[in-house]
């Protein structure tokens, strides 16, 4: 099952010339079209709810004042939106020195629940451990991660958003995925 | 098939599932990796559908700051309001400079003046030619001094009236003129009330005894 919440290329570029022509109607379409994924992306990588909700209506405000100036996004808005989403993301824990991270103990999954025989590997480690596994990982990490396989974007959107190469993501996905595996090691993840 | 390594047979994967394909489907066209392919397929399947667990809680948040973002006014400052700004400003600070110019020269000229018509007679009739053009501006220094010297005799000759209740009742009888004959004769007592010291020549303490 794939559940792509992204529009496709067609419609984002009608709404992109819509919205620097300056209609209000675009840019409340995007929004309409967009508030989910860029959520989704904060939200993995951001543990407080409410923060992340902060983070995301901070993107869409800078998008609203981009299309007023110079700024505007003139290619791609998906790229552009995430762009401007690690910007807020590293705006924010860049003023606070230091990216909270979460320890092992933190998301371990109670005993009784890991000794059922036929819970899936990703059943028994649950979906808010699998987060806060992805927030232990080090910015670069997460970002290719939730990029490339919490929003299913291309490598080359996954590069120009994350200002690398084609090849190097390429590898920094696969380093990635495999350290948020051994992670989870500890989990029992290697019996699935 | 030409062989990938390992990297590039895991993207490959990645995009198979991209593309809607099933996690066997990769492990069957790349079986030389399966093993290993299919630990790290899972973490992105997880990852995926973790993604999509937040639809919700992402739906609820549209909701909640829809009205609050749309309704926002841009913050943008345009470039024609910067150059109207920076114009304004390029102007004023051009007239600020050639008045500063002005008046520094001005009081250099006449510091000059004062300085040099003195010793060179010569250099008089020049100084007396700059004086006229610049006497305008710089006169406002000198009519000041003469005003602030005349009013002083007056002022001191009609403030003495007003102060003449409020003097000590000792050296008014003997100070002061006798101005009108028709003000009451001047009483001891009005002014002793207001007084915590004791007047003069009542403190004597041979009466109290």
């Amino acid at each position: 099952m794939i559940f792509l919440v992204l529009p496709d290329y067609t419609e984002e570029d009608r709404l992109l010339s819509l919205a620097r022509g300056g209609s209000q109607l675009a840019i409340a379409e995007i929004y309409e079209l967009y508030y989910v994924p860029v959520y989704q992306f904060m939200r993995m990588r951001v543990a407080d709810r409410t923060l992340a909700e902060d983070m995301t209506s901070e993107v869409f405000v800078r998008m609203i004042n981009a299309f007023n100036g110079k700024n505007a996004p003139s290619q791609s808005l998906r790229g552009w939106l995430f762009k401007v989403a690690r910007y807020v993301i590293h705006d924010y824990y860049g003023a606070k020195k230091k990216m909270p991270q979460t320890t092992l103990e933190d998301w371990l999954p109670d005993p009784d629940e890991s000794q059922h025989p036929e819970a899936t590997f990703f059943k028994k480690i649950g979906i808010d451990a699998l987060r806060q596994a992805i927030q232990a990982l080090k910015p670069e990490y997460q970002e290719v991660i939730v990029l490339r396989f919490g929003q299913f974007l291309s490598l080359q959107e996954t590069a120009d958003i994350m200002g690398k190469t084609v090849g190097a993501i390429k590898v920094l996905q696969l380093r990635a995925i495999e350290k948020l595996r051994a992670q989870m090691l500890p989990l029992g993840g290697a019996e699935a | 098939m030409k062989p990938l390594n390992y990297t590039e047979a895991f993207n490959e994967c990645v995009e198979r599932l991209r593309q809607g394909q099933t996690l066997q489907d990769c492990l069957n066209a790349y079986p030389e990796y399966a093993s290993s392919l299919k630990e790290l397929l899972q973490v992105v399947i997880a990852t995926r559908d973790n993604s999509n667990t937040l639809l919700q809680e992402a739906q609820e948040a549209r909701e909640r700051h829809r009205q609050r973002i749309l309704a926002t006014r841009p913050v943008v400052i345009s470039s024609r309001s910067v150059f109207r700004w920076q114009s304004l400003v390029a102007v004023f600070a051009l007239m600020m400079f050639f008045g500063g110019v002005l008046l520094w020269l001005n009081r250099d000229e006449e510091d000059v003046a004062s300085e040099q018509i003195a010793p060179s007679p010569r250099l008089t009739p020049t100084m007396t030619s700059t004086a006229t053009q610049t006497n305008v501006p710089s006169s406002t220094p000198t009519p000041t001094s003469t005003v602030t010297n005349t009013p002083t005799p007056t002022n001191t000759s009609t403030s003495t009236p007003t102060r003449r209740p409020t003097l000590t009742p000792s050296p008014t009888p003997t100070l002061l003129p006798p101005v009108d004959e028709e003000d009451p004769p001047i009483n001891e007592d009005d002014f002793g009330e207001e007084d915590d010291d004791p007047p003069p020549y009542e403190d004597d303490g041979q009466d109290d005894d």
